[in-house]
């Protein structure tokens, strides 16, 4: 029973990155309907730009923040260079778009940072904490992430449930033509949409690499795992996908205590056939079987 | 009809016929690009189908040759190559029916991203059963001459061609893996003019990429392609005409998996060696990117997409003698990466596409 | 005040409109009528910014609307209540109409919700209330709604009476009228059920295949006998 808990505690800051990597997915998804493979290339190339202010600056807050612009900047350029001049009939050139760009961003970083694992050293410590006694699966660093990761959720949700722009941003992704001639600006509704899945893949990536490496593929995985948990929570519900992100990070957590770490990617891939054959829609979504 | 027929069969033996005289001219070294040519090509057939005719996008097929090259490996140490090759295509149909009854539901994205998930999931399977597939070490498939194959020490696996194309993704992310097999190619033991071991096996990765190039000429080009097609365009409609369109999405992943299978078959070979690296996420993002350059939807476009798959790594190597190998290693993807961004915004039916739009502007 | 001269709009080589012509006055309803297939609807959609036209000139309030987007032809007061329930259904009653004037400042849209819930009591009663759970009738008051929160001048009305019951499609068109008079609008109604619209417009033209077969007040219209069997089919 200890184990599960230690097993459990442990999870759930990894889900919490996962949680905020799903986020960023669904938010392009809301905005243009495309599921952005680059989301994770474009979150390593923020992260590699943190690291690089973090060894210079030697302050994490700025590095965050810069990987926060970076982000934003990136998903703003991959949009309007990529995204917004594929044939919007071509559904098939979306998807690959997406991956050429995943492919190209790696190769840049490659050439930029090297293929080499880097370290990214943790701004505070990242060893169990020691509590009544026993040392608990939970590091002060972990208690930052979850921080971090509540934080934005409930801005953003507020962003989207209480503000004007949120509304807006709602009412361009359900249905971009009432919008337009609602008279909201859909197009910078699409770029900020992208920005913002920008800067929020950007906090997941440099909130990840301490707890992993950082290389240009490091965080293919990753992808997967937030895939798995935005399909789960229904590609298009912010609530969704924090919610099974966790849930994601739970299990894949509980997988690793109780078998291996290499048993993580089958797990995840069963959890997202089974849940696909049961509800190909996920279990958030608000508009069931909307046509594109 | 008939004449259909034997009109792609003159195609396809006249392809092996030349192909086979090129083999026995050229050095065992060309030899083995013309083999790895061949197939990817046999490969990219069916992501033409799958991909361009009935327009699924599956990341899945670098994992269905792996299923084939393992289930080759396994049985070549019973059977003779074409009794392995047989059972390849098996597994690769029963894996391809699997896959297609889950993914013939889905909408992109989601197709996209199970695939994904298969393509990362399936060769970390290798690892689960040590004992019979061999771990991260892999199986060998010996040589069939051993003559020959005392002559070549190493196996003969040409880093440059496949393990430039991304970085293998089990070797980094959650679990670092300091392991990564990589032998290099030796020539220098080998006899140019003799029939080396390279020569043997570009023949039978010309043979098999011919007979597949057939089958798929046939369907492509036959009632089953205009199924495709209109299935990928209007569902609907061609529900309405009497076509099914779960059963035929489900038969463009059984044909496409059949021919991954057997691709994958071929690989075992050339590699003469079957390991979970060989077969990760960039095997199958290789097969995407091909198919786009080359054109999503023509056959023709698969075999200038294997080409440029299988040479650009290499022109770039010759280009950049002056880099380091920081550079050199990531300019093919990162020209991939791009080429095929471009591709997809200017010219979505890749270079077969721009080829036929110039003649047709020339014409005018 | 709405200017439509020789406006020509084609999908590929399909000509959908053909060198369209007319004016929509302020303080009265003008009916565009025609079978299926006229043109109708592409005549409101490029109006409304949504097609690009191949030729021909809109002016509204004397400028030239060439090149101007969607949502600033609707922030200058030129406002689509598209075919069919244009509604979010995901969003309550108020969500949908705070969208028609989310530029404008908190005084203004509150005020201008105030003035929608005046008119259409029954969406007040229920605006807390996803739009999903109303009425045929009742979404198309809520579109009308969400147009009036820009406070436009010109509204385009896209076939209000599709799918709706005759003694509603009668209320709706009457409050077309009304809107006209009382806030001097400029309503451009498209329709096909033509005896209603022509018995609430002062003016109307007839669309055939795209072209203009006919312009002249709407009582003239609904009088010729000839046209009404060759092109209105009753």
């Amino acid at each position: 029973m200890n184990q599960f808990l230690d097993f459990s505690l442990g999870g759930i800051a990894n889900g919490a990155v996962i949680a905020l990597m799903a986020l960023a997915l669904v938010l392009v998804w809301r905005s243009s309907r495309v599921v952005n493979f680059a989301q994770v290339g474009q979150a390593m190339f923020t992260t590699f730009i943190s690291l690089w202010i973090y060894e210079v600056s030697g302050s994490w807050l700025l590095a965050l923040l810069i990987a926060i612009c970076a982000g934003a900047i990136l998903g703003l350029v991959v949009h309007l260079l990529v995204m917004k001049p594929v044939r919007r009939a071509d559904a098939s050139g979306a998807i690959i778009a997406t991956f050429g760009v995943l492919i190209a961003l790696q190769a840049a970083a490659g050439m930029i940072w090297g293929g080499d694992p880097k370290a990214f050293v943790p701004p505070v410590a990242n060893s169990g904490l020691e509590f009544a006694g026993r040392i608990w699966p939970v590091s002060w660093y972990d208690l930052l992430i979850f921080a971090v990761t509540s934080v934005l959720v409930l801005a953003l949700s507020y962003v989207f449930t209480r503000t004007s722009f949120g509304l807006a941003m709602r009412a361009s992704a359900l249905n971009p033509e009432v919008a337009r001639i609602s008279g909201v600006r859909v197009s910078r509704m699409l770029i900020l949409g992208w920005a913002m899945a920008g800067s929020v893949g950007a906090i997941a990536g440099v909130l990840i690499a301490p707890s992993a490496t950082l290389s240009p593929n490091s965080f293919d995985l990753l992808l997967v795992f937030a895939f798995t948990a935005a399909v789960i929570g229904g590609l298009d519900s912010l609530v969704g996908a924090v919610a099974f992100g966790v849930g994601t990070g739970l299990v894949l957590s509980l997988v690793t205590g109780y078998s291996d770490a290499s048993n993580a990617p089958i797990v995840s891939l069963v959890l997202l056939v089974v849940i696909l054959l049961m509800k190909p829609d996920g279990f958030f979504s608000q508009s069931k079987s909307r046509v594109v | 009809m008939r004449s259909r027929l034997s009109s792609h069969a003159f195609i396809c033996i006249g392809a092996w016929l030349v192909l086979m005289l090129v083999n026995n001219a050229i050095e065992p070294l060309m030899s083995y690009y013309l083999a790895l040519v061949a197939m990817y090509a046999t490969a990219m057939f069916g992501m033409v189908i799958l991909v361009g005719l009935s327009g699924q996008v599956s990341l899945g097929n670098g994992a269905i040759m792996a299923v084939g090259a393992y289930v080759f490996a396994l049985s070549y140490q019973h059977w003779n190559a074409v009794i392995s090759m047989v059972l390849a295509g098996m597994a690769g149909v029963v894996f391809g029916l699997l896959l297609g009854i889950v993914g013939a539901r889905l909408r992109g994205p989601y197709l996209a991203g199970l695939t994904l998930a298969f393509a990362v999931g399936i060769p970390a399977i290798a690892n689960r059963f040590p004992s019979i597939l061999g771990g991260e070490d892999g199986l060998k498939v010996p040589a069939p001459n051993t003559s020959i194959a005392e002559v070549i020490q190493a196996p003969t696996y040409d880093e440059s061609s496949l393990d430039q194309f991304l970085t293998d993704p089990s070797s980094a992310g959650v679990a670092p893996d300091p392991t990564s097999t990589v032998q290099t190619f030796d020539t220098s033991p080998l006899d140019p003019g003799s029939f080396a071991l390279e020569h043997w096996q570009a023949s039978v990765a010309i043979a098999v990429a011919c007979i597949v190039g057939f089958v798929a000429l046939n369907l492509v080009r036959g009632r089953q392609g205009l199924a495709w097609r209109a299935v990928r365009d209007d569902p609907v409609a061609a529900s309405v005409v009497g076509i099914s369109p779960a059963t035929t999405k489900v038969t463009a992943f059984v044909v496409s998996s059949l021919f991954a299978a057997l691709a994958g078959g071929v690989f075992a070979q050339i590699l003469s060696f079957v390991g979970p690296g060989a077969f990760g996420l960039k095997l199958s993002l290789a097969l995407l990117v091909g198919v786009v350059l080359g054109g999503r939807t023509s056959l023709v476009g698969a075999l200038i997409g294997a080409v440029i798959v299988v040479w650009l790594p290499e022109l770039v190597g010759s280009l950049g003698n002056g880099w380091n190998d920081q550079v050199s290693n990531n300019v093919p993807n990162l020209v991939y990466g791009l080429l095929v961004v471009a591709v997809v915004v200017f010219a979505p039916s890749g270079i077969t596409g721009l080829v036929t739009q110039l003649r047709s502007f020339r014409q005018r | 005040m709405l200017h439509i001269h020789n406006l020509t709009v084609s999908y590929g080589q399909v000509v959908a409109l053909s060198e369209v012509s007319l004016e929509a006055p302020r303080g009265c309803v003008t009916a565009v009528i025609g079978a299926n297939g006229a043109g109708k609807s592409t005549l409101m959609r490029a109006v409304a910014g949504l097609i690009i036209p191949k030729s021909g000139q809109v002016t509204f309030d004397g400028s030239d609307l060439v090149g101007v987007a969607t949502d600033e032809r609707v922030r200058r007061g030129l406002v689509l209540v598209p075919e069919g329930r244009s509604t979010i259904a995901e969003f309550t009653i108020e969500e949908n109409l705070r969208l028609g004037g989310l530029w404008r400042s908190r005084f203004h849209q509150r005020e201008s919700i105030a003035g929608v819930f005046d008119l259409f009591p029954a969406l007040a009663k229920r605006h807390k209330m996803l739009a999903s759970t109303l009425s045929g009738g009742e979404r198309q008051q809520l579109a009308i709604g969400r147009a009036l929160m820009a406070e436009p001048t010109c509204l385009l009305l896209d076939e209000p009476s599709l799918g709706l019951a005759p003694l509603i499609v009668q209320q709706i068109l009457e409050l077309a009228q009304q809107l006209a008079i009382e806030k001097n609008l400029a309503i451009l109604l498209v329709e096909q059920n033509a005896v209603t619209a022509l018995r609430v417009a002062r003016t109307g033209i007839v669309l055939n295949l795209g072209e203009v077969v006919l312009h002249g007040p709407a009582q003239q219209i609904a009088a010729n006998k000839d046209l009404r069997h060759a092109y209105l089919g009753y």
